[in-house]
């Protein structure tokens, strides 16, 4: 197993019995908050949280915010600007597009402002961190479920602690893992794999930056994503990406390979209607038998990279900073060389020798992840 | 005119580069679906493309047009959609003065990474909002001129000058056999090789640490 892969089994099932009333439900989470008992309650969000109350409890736990966080800090107003903090306005200008019929234009107003400065708080707060056009997505998601401090800890967290190669300064770690979806579909289903070959990933671009919130119009089946996002691998998304390309395999088999724009299009959309926990399911299954660490593209990132640190337990804000340092770091004197060689013509044989060969040595390391849980 | 069979439908490949927010996806949406909704328009992210059918001359043409992100950070994965693009529109906003600022960086990385027969155009967005214009249309001619691009200004929202600007685009591309040299078909999205090289480069670096295995 590596680090990356967390590790929870088995306990879930024993709980299940132990849920058929509801009394006995929510007696067991409080139990659980009391305790801290972080890996119960991973295990009941990735099962499905079943209200906003849960939720409002649930994911800032899982996300690693502790009671300290919440004592008095500095004011973030009177913290320096953030670079991005103009690009943030023009998007969150943007925002609260799906409930624009059901809310008045003076509530859409205030919420635009509430998700403006939840933003900025916790870019002026990490100021290492870049903002990506869909991390507005995301945090107003958490805007919408929770009140505005915790949701800005909350944020936090995320930006720090699952998200972080996605808020590094280039767009690269994004695409690595990108890069492990077509991997997935060919040891999962080969003929799709195979059928998609030549269609770069970057249709999941938008599911997998903002965990499906740009798209999903079905607010409780976004909830659930959450709640299965929050405490699991920040590779997740991927998987789920998988299980909604796979669950229209027919479909996008019918479209020919010499019509790439077309199935480009088609993989840019959402099944509809959306099978959540059909999906949810069928990615947990996917991680299981075929974690990141088997994936090809998985061994060349930098170990600092939340590919590879994942973890839910001993998260604090402050080591969230110390990672995002350091994975600035590796990503940069990574690329670095990568930018200067990418210019020298003829290189590229080698580079594929190269990787060739280390894609053989990983696999003859067997790099083997254990399962997230027993479904 | 471009060497079809008759029963052939043509492929056209145009896209929209530009800052954030200059309008770029609504131009689309106004030219594809002619729809105006700001309420329901939300920031791109990456890439996303919409087909149109198009008549010229008594033939069929089929449109791909792509909107890309206008984020900086986007920029790399955005120029690997250059590629075989047969015309592109980089789009300001007229009543915002960086966004025309700007330009000269999108017009210099298109020289870099086009053909150079690629039909070009320059479009000032925003134009229903004459009156807080903060680019004046010579100014954005001048642009224009300088970097040996078409020009116009155009509004998504009153619909002005957006079909023109695209048929146009149509109309040129149509016109300029060098940009039929190979077929289009199937060679619309970025190659596995665009980005080979780097995930090469990467996978030797990265790999010098493979601790986690």
């Amino acid at each position: 197993m590596t680090s990356g892969e967390h590790c929870i089994q088995g306990r879930l099932s024993a709980h299940e019995e132990q849920f058929h009333s509801p009394d006995n439900r929510q007696q067991q989470i409080r139990k659980a908050v009391s305790d801290h008992d972080i890996e119960f309650l991973a295990e009941v969000s990735i099962k499905g949280l079943r209200s906003n109350e849960e939720r409002q409890i649930i994911w800032p736990l899982l996300a690693g915010v502790r009671d300290e966080d919440r004592l008095l800090r500095p004011s973030w107003i009177d913290l320096p600007p953030h670079k991005d903090e103009a690009q943030v306005a023009l998007d969150t200008d943007r925002s609260f597009v799906f409930v624009r019929e059901a809310w008045s234009r003076k509530r859409i107003r205030s919420m635009k402002v509430k998700l403006n400065d939840l933003i900025i708080e916790v870019l002026r707060r990490h100021p290492i961190l870049s903002y990506f056009q869909g991390f507005h997505d995301i945090c107003q998601e958490l805007l919408l479920t929770l009140d505005l401090p915790t949701a800005v800890l909350t944020a936090e967290y995320i930006a720090l602690h699952n998200i972080r190669d996605t808020m590094l300064p280039s767009i690269e770690p994004t695409l690595s893992y990108l890069r492990l979806l077509p991997s997935l579909l060919l040891k999962v289903d080969d003929e799709v794999g195979r059928h998609l070959g030549t269609i770069q990933p970057f249709y999941a671009l938008p599911f997998f930056l903002t965990w499906f919130a740009h798209d999903m119009r079905n607010r409780e089946a976004l909830m659930r994503l959450f709640d299965l996002f929050i405490p699991t691998h920040p590779c997740m998304p991927v998987y789920m990406i998988a299980a909604t390309i796979l669950c229209r395999r027919e479909l996008l088999l019918d479209i020919s390979e010499s019509e790439p724009e077309t199935l480009h299009s088609e993989l840019g959309k959402l099944p509809l209607p959306f099978p959540t926990e059909d999906l949810i399911h069928q990615a947990v299954k996917m991680f299981n038998q075929h974690p990141p660490s088997t994936l090809d593209g998985y061994a060349g990132t930098p170990r600092s990279y939340c590919l590879k640190t994942f973890t839910l337990s001993g998260r604090t804000l402050s080591h969230g900073d110390e990672l995002l340092d350091k994975a600035t770091r590796e990503g940069m004197a990574m690329e670095e060389p990568m930018h200067r060689k990418s210019h020298e013509a003829g290189m590229q044989n080698r580079y594929m020798v190269i990787a060739g060969l280390l894609g053989l040595a990983t696999m003859m390391f067997g790099v083997y992840g254990r399962r997230v849980f027993e479904w | 005119m471009a060497p079809f069979e008759d029963d052939y439908v043509p492929t056209l490949k145009i896209l929209l580069i530009g800052n954030s927010s200059v309008g770029k996806s609504a131009l689309m949406l106004r030219f594809t679906n002619d729809m105006w909704a700001p309420e329901e328009s939300s920031t791109t992210i990456g890439v996303d493309f919409k087909v149109k059918m198009v008549m010229v001359g008594g033939k069929p043409y089929k449109l791909t047009v792509w909107d890309t992100a206008g984020q900086e950070r986007f920029r790399t994965l955005t120029k690997s959609y250059y590629r075989n693009a047969q015309a592109v529109l980089v789009v300001y906003d007229i009543t915002n003065r960086a966004t025309f600022e700007e330009l000269p960086r999108w017009l210099k990385e298109l020289e870099a990474n086009t053909a150079s027969d690629i039909v070009k155009v320059l479009v000032g967005n925003k134009l229903d909002k004459d009156s807080s214009r903060a680019v004046t249309t010579e100014e954005g001619e001048d642009m224009a001129d300088r970097y040996n691009v078409g020009f116009l200004e155009a509004s998504a929202k009153s619909n002005t000058h957006v079909k023109e600007c695209f048929m146009e685009m149509v109309e040129t591309i149509i016109e300029t056999p060098t940009l039929w040299g190979q077929s289009t078909t199937g060679l619309l999205l970025p190659r596995g090789d665009d980005i080979l090289e780097l995930e090469a480069a990467r996978e030797e670096n990265g790999g010098l640490s493979l601790c986690q295995c």
